[in-house]
């Protein structure tokens, strides 16, 4: 059915499926990988007002689902206040959060609403693994909040995890130590963008690794993955989702500035394809002539040959373009052996903010 | 009275209506017109009658219509309230 699905949405959609909104670049940790550089807030975040318009404009353009990121989204205050109203207009939100501020009282209030999912970020399987990537102290930290999540009765929880080589090795106790908290597992790829370029070659997973994990995958239908494994593809078997690069197509991001970027781990400036404060978010999506090429291209130039172009279609243009490769070249995990890494490109998220304050 | 489930989401694109479900995660894509008209009036008409009503004026019979309406229900895609009289 999404083979069918990947044909029309490949010269794009009159609105996103969904976009990533990352509500702020603050945030109380500092991971390694982070894929937006956060730490300190940038000057100019959008404020109630602002974010209120942009649901109010995704809400009429009838994009089903919010990703709400960052940084760490519940570091701003008015945070709930956001939910409400995404809620009032109906649209799905699903939020990553580290879940430092995930409390009882948080999560009780979580557990009211209607299509609302809480991913918990967690890197590893244990405390070392996971606070040698995120921070001392940061697993157990989302071990609470998920405690207090279950306790509470939400129904959607999920751990996210993206996949590095050190974890790669540990899904199966992943998986387990999502069942225990009644909680479904994610795993995401790692992509170069904001401080993974800098740690991507170090932690990236090797070709046989990915082999083993694609089947894996295989086998474990339930495991989420934010469609994010369809480089492997050509190794055969379907895995779940439209398996294809949809930036600018059927996703894009929205950053803390309002800045329109073609898909969250595309900061930079020749990703941008607008800013919501000098345009309404739905003329960016319909008139970007970035958007338009993406829409309009047939992949890059170097796969056209290749015999499993189909399934793969040259993988992810955030990987290569942070790798130093050309949006034409093919993924640099290329299961067959094509890709290359040139160099590191890194992301050039807005100024930070000396202090990181609560907004 | 009918609506839509609120596991669910639609809306209008070129080749049709996506229709998304949060639950599942899934997107599905729907050609028929009746199915997109009877989406489409959902929330405006004022009773299921008067829905049933209006697209057999636009030419559907009355049989297409239940049947289609059936099947969305059957899926859980629009909800039925029985309603008690007070
Ligand atoms: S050459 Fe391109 S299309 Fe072929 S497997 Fe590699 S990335 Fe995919
Ligand atoms: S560029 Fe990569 S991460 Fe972004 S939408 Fe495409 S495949 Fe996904």
């Amino acid at each position: 059915m999404y083979q069918d699905l990947k044909a029309l949405f490949k010269s794009g959609l009159s609105s996103p499926i969904s976009i990533t909104w990352e509500i702020t670049y603050g945030c109380n940790l500092s991971c390694t990988h982070c894929l937006s550089d956060s730490g300190s807030r940038a000057p100019g975040e959008l404020g109630l007002d602002e974010a209120y318009e942009l649901l109010d404009s995704l809400a009429a353009m009838k994009v089903f689902y919010i990703n709400i990121g960052g940084g760490e989204p519940m570091l701003r205050r008015d945070f709930f206040q956001i939910l409400d109203r995404a809620q009032n207009l109906g649209i799905g939100i699903k939020f990553s959060t580290n879940g430092y501020f995930l409390d009882d009282a948080a999560a009780r209030k979580l557990s009211r609403y209607d299509n609302v999912d809480v991913q918990v970020s967690i890197d590893g399987h244990d405390q070392a693994s996971n606070d040698i990537v995120r921070g001392a102290g940061s697993y157990n930290r989302a071990l609470i909040a998920l405690d207090n999540l279950r306790r509470s009765n939400f129904s959607s929880t999920k751990i996210s995890v993206v996949i590095n080589k050190h974890n790669i090795e540990h899904v199966d106790d992943l998986y387990t130590l999502a069942a225990q908290f009644g909680a479904s597992l994610r795993i995401t790829r790692l992509r170069p963008s904001g401080r993974g370029a800098n740690s991507y070659q170090e932690l990236s997973p090797s070709a046989q690794q990915y082999e083993v994990l694609h089947e894996w995958l295989l086998n474990h239908k339930d495991v989420l993955t934010g469609d994010s494994f369809f480089h492997l593809a050509p190794l055969g078997g379907s895995l779940e989702g439209l398996n294809m690069c949809g930036a600018g197509k059927v996703v894009c991001l929205v950053d803390p500035v309002g800045d329109v970027y073609a898909c969250p781990f595309t900061i930079h400036p020749a990703f941008k394809a607008g800013n919501v404060r000098e345009m309404s978010f739905r003329e960016v999506w319909e008139k970007s002539p970035l958007f338009e090429q993406f829409r309009e291209t047939d992949g890059p130039k170097s796969c056209q040959s290749c015999s499993v172009f189909s399934s793969c279609q040259g993988g992810c243009m955030a990987a290569k373009f942070h790798t130093g490769a050309s949006l034409d070249d093919p993924d640099p995990d290329c299961v067959r052996g094509n890709g290359k890494v040139v160099g590191t490109v890194v992301s050039l998220r807005p100024k930070p903010l000396k202090r990181n304050v609560l907004i | 009275m009918l609506s839509l489930n609120r596991d669910f989401s639609y809306r209008c694109e070129k080749f049709g209506a996506l229709l998304y479900q949060y639950s599942t995660r899934s997107l599905v894509v729907i050609r028929s017109q009746l199915v997109l008209e009877i989406l489409d009036h959902l929330c405006s008409a004022p009773s299921t009658d008067s829905l049933i009503d209006g697209l057999v004026a636009r030419g559907y019979s009355e049989v297409q219509v239940t049947n289609a309406i059936t099947q969305l229900e059957a899926k859980g895609i629009v909800n039925f309230e029985h309603r008690t009289l007070s």
